[in-house]
């Protein structure tokens, strides 16, 4: 017993795969009867300079149109941004990574939603369809937080302590601009359907092209 | 006659009646034997284990080798001084009827000191028994004691450490002849591994045939207390007691040798085991936890009672095991047995001195049910053993590796565990008769360590492991082994817990591996 107090803790594979974060929602409508509809975590560059990549892979949406995303681990750390300061390049002064929470139609079965490079335009690679995006919400991790207000828009999620968090978005869609802020425990996520498109609608550049512009 | 002295008599005459059904066919009339038995002694003495049963043993090569009738034979085992008072009485009228002149043995074997025997609680001073002895009427009398201090006795009218011993061959041996197993200040020892005292059993090898130095198919007294004396010594030269030097007093004249037993006269009741092939021979009766110990030139036979025995050889450079079945009245010869390798660890445990301590090394490989829902295990490891008669320790070294793959559905990463182990299995092995299978407790630690596909350090952590073990083992030869092992071990372990601290938990687990293993 003594010997086995010694060292680090052993992380066991349950608590390696034990969700650390989980997103609930449900789509509007429910899926239709035979479509394999999938919700996922679209990993945007808030600067707009990285290509959108999905992770992890879908979880499948049921017939009711709920769906639960768990995450288990932090995003990998070519997702993560990290925020030169204005003063010294060399230094850091926010690390985050930023999701939108996508509906698609797994057409090919593999549970991923495939998208091209963004100066493709991000065309989301066949057979998959893009069927809608949560408006509402956005996922963020932070994995540094921001103490030094860089990002107006933002700081009110980025500025959070380390971890996942879920991010309410106010759109502006005059501007296409959104605001966010983080969501109430226990949120529910609604992504409203949308008819099949092969591409990401204008509408998600609320969300994603705003390029924010690190603080003097 | 009171009732114990009844019971006395009674215990003897159910001993003569015994060994009447198994009478040589060339008794010999004149021959009287009176053996004495206690394998208690005083309050202070240590009980013996092996006094009594050497007396019977004794007993059976006199009447079946040694030429003395069953009902000449009185064997005390366990009596009183009282009962010896009396059996000396009976031995005495006895000798008054036999024919000619009659020979008198008379054998003591239990505790003793330099002024008596301890028989029982009771002593009976030497000074008596020699003045008994002499005063029986028989031509030429032997006595021997086993005891400590035994060479006391041939000191009462000063006595010789034993040097090579020889009756002049001049006429009908007449006289006394005193044997003691030990000097006057040593202790006499007996051997777990020989099931005997150490003198008692090169005097019953050398009476069996061992001491027959001239070939000529009987055993003298001369020869036999030279063999007796010069095993004893050597057997005893390394042991925690010190050396034990057997002393004699010889008082006898006459133009012949005295004979005390033919192991090489047809109709005794015993087979004959020929030693036709040099060497050191270790022969064991099947059931017998004694051994004997026989060094041939190539030229012995010792007389054996019948039975199925395993006659191990020590070669330099491994063992030979030969199964003979020794039949009464017949000869059997060794190098026509046939015989096996034998792998040390076996001999190990069997006994007998042959060889006390195997070693070995084994390699193994195989596989670890999984630990902490992190997968299971390929393993590999070292282990190195110490084979002892009674049990066997085995140091384990090894490692193994699981790989827990990533959850694409939730993002985990992939987790590979690398363990590190030792541990100490304490075991207990059984020979069959193809196979070895040994069980027993194993206990040791482990080292973690977790490798995250996220995150390019590791994690350490130690445990320790606790559990039951066993093995199967297939010798192939005396030096090399097949092998397969399997264990239940349970895993102590600092675990991390999913709603954040840490916790002692218990984790069980199987193991199985197999190997090739090697003795030295």
């Amino acid at each position: 017993m003594a010997v086995a107090g010694c060292g680090n803790a052993l992380v066991p594979g349950d608590v390696v795969r034990a969700p650390i974060f989980s997103v609930a929602g449900v789509t509007s409508p429910a899926p239709a009867p035979g479509e394999a509809l999938r919700v996922a975590a679209l990993w945007v560059d808030p600067l707009g300079s990285l290509d959108d990549r999905p992770w992890p892979l879908g979880v499948a949406v049921d017939a009711a149109g709920s769906f639960q995303l768990d995450l288990a681990a932090a995003p990998p750390a070519e997702l993560i941004r990290n925020l030169p300061s204005s003063m010294d390049p060399n230094t850091t002064v926010a690390s985050f990574a930023f999701a939108e929470l996508v509906a698609f139609d797994d057409r090919d079965g593999d549970g991923t939603f495939s998208v091209g490079p963004i100066a493709d335009g991000s065309l989301i690679e066949s057979p998959d369809v893009y069927r809608g995006t949560s408006a509402a919400h956005a996922l963020f991790y932070v994995a540094q937080p921001d103490t030094a207000a860089s990002i107006p828009e933002l700081d009110a999620v980025i500025a959070l302590p380390p971890g996942y968090h879920l991010a309410e978005v106010t759109c502006d869609p005059t501007a296409m601009r959104g605001r966010f802020e983080e969501a109430m425990a226990g949120a529910q996520d609604r992504i409203p359907l949308v008819p099949d498109a092969k591409s990401l609608p204008e509408s998600r550049g609320c969300l994603r092209s705003h390029v924010p512009t690190p603080a003097p | 006659m009171n009732a114990r002295a009844a019971r006395t008599l009674a215990a003897a005459g159910a001993l003569i009646v015994s060994l009447a059904g198994a009478a040589a066919a060339h008794a010999q009339p004149g021959r009287v034997a009176l053996v004495i038995a206690n394998d208690e002694g005083h309050a202070e003495d240590v009980k013996l284990h092996f006094a009594e049963s050497d007396a019977d043993h004794l007993a059976r090569v006199l009447t079946q080798l040694g030429g003395f009738e069953p009902d000449s034979t009185f064997v005390l085992r366990g009596r009183s001084v009282a009962d010896v008072r009396r059996a000396l009485g009976d031995v005495g009228r006895r000798l008054r009827e036999a024919p000619g002149e009659p020979l008198l043995f008379v054998y003591y074997s239990g505790h003793a000191d330099a002024e008596g025997l301890h028989i029982g609680r009771e002593s009976l001073s030497l000074v008596e028994l020699k003045a008994a002895v002499l005063a029986l009427p028989a031509a030429a009398r032997v006595v021997v004691v086993d005891a400590c201090q035994a060479g006391a006795i041939t000191r009462l009218k000063g006595g010789h450490a034993a040097t090579p011993f020889a009756v002049a061959p001049e006429e009908a041996p007449r006289g006394l002849a005193i044997l003691a197993s030990s000097g006057d200040a040593e202790l006499a020892q007996e051997s777990d591994d020989i099931g005997s005292s150490f003198f008692t059993h090169y005097l019953l090898l050398g009476l069996q045939g061992a001491a027959d130095d001239n070939r000529d198919g009987d055993v003298s007294l001369g020869e036999a207390f030279d063999f007796a004396s010069r095993r004893t010594l050597a057997a005893t030269m390394g042991s925690a007691a010190g050396p034990q030097h057997p002393m004699y007093r010889l008082d006898l004249r006459g133009q012949k040798e005295l004979v005390l037993t033919r192991p090489g006269l047809a109709g005794s009741g015993f087979g004959r085991l020929a030693l036709d092939e040099p060497g050191w021979f270790f022969v064991r009766r099947a059931g017998d936890a004694g051994v004997m110990e026989v060094v041939s030139g190539g030229r012995e036979q010792i007389a054996l009672e019948p039975g199925r025995y395993e006659v191990a050889s020590r070669l330099p450079d491994r063992l030979q095991v030969a199964e003979v079945d020794i039949r009464s009245d017949a000869a059997a010869s060794l190098a026509a047995a046939p015989s096996r390798r034998v792998a040390f660890g076996r001999v190990v445990r069997k006994g007998g001195g042959v060889r006390p301590l195997s070693f070995g090394l084994a390699a193994l490989a195989g596989a670890r049910s999984d630990v902490a829902d992190l997968g299971a295990a390929w393993t590999g490891a070292v282990a190195a053993r110490v084979d002892a008669p009674a049990a066997s320790f085995e140091l384990r070294v090894g490692a193994d590796r699981a790989e827990l793959p990533a959850s694409s559905a939730i993002g985990a990463p992939s987790v590979a565990t690398t363990a590190a182990f030792a541990s100490l299995a304490a075991l207990r092995a059984k020979d069959l008769r193809y196979v070895t299978v040994a069980a027993g407790l194993e206990a040791g630690v482990v080292r973690f360590s977790e490798r995250f596909a996220s995150d390019t350090t590791a994690r350490a952590s130690l445990g320790a492991t606790v559990g039951p073990t066993a093995l199967v083992e297939l010798p192939l030869g005396p030096r090399f082994c097949l092998r397969a092992d399997a264990a239940l071990p349970v895993y102590l372990l600092r675990e991390r817990q999913s709603g954040g601290g840490d916790e002692v938990h218990a984790r069980f687990a199987g193991r199985v591996s197999a190997g090739a293993g090697v003795y030295f």
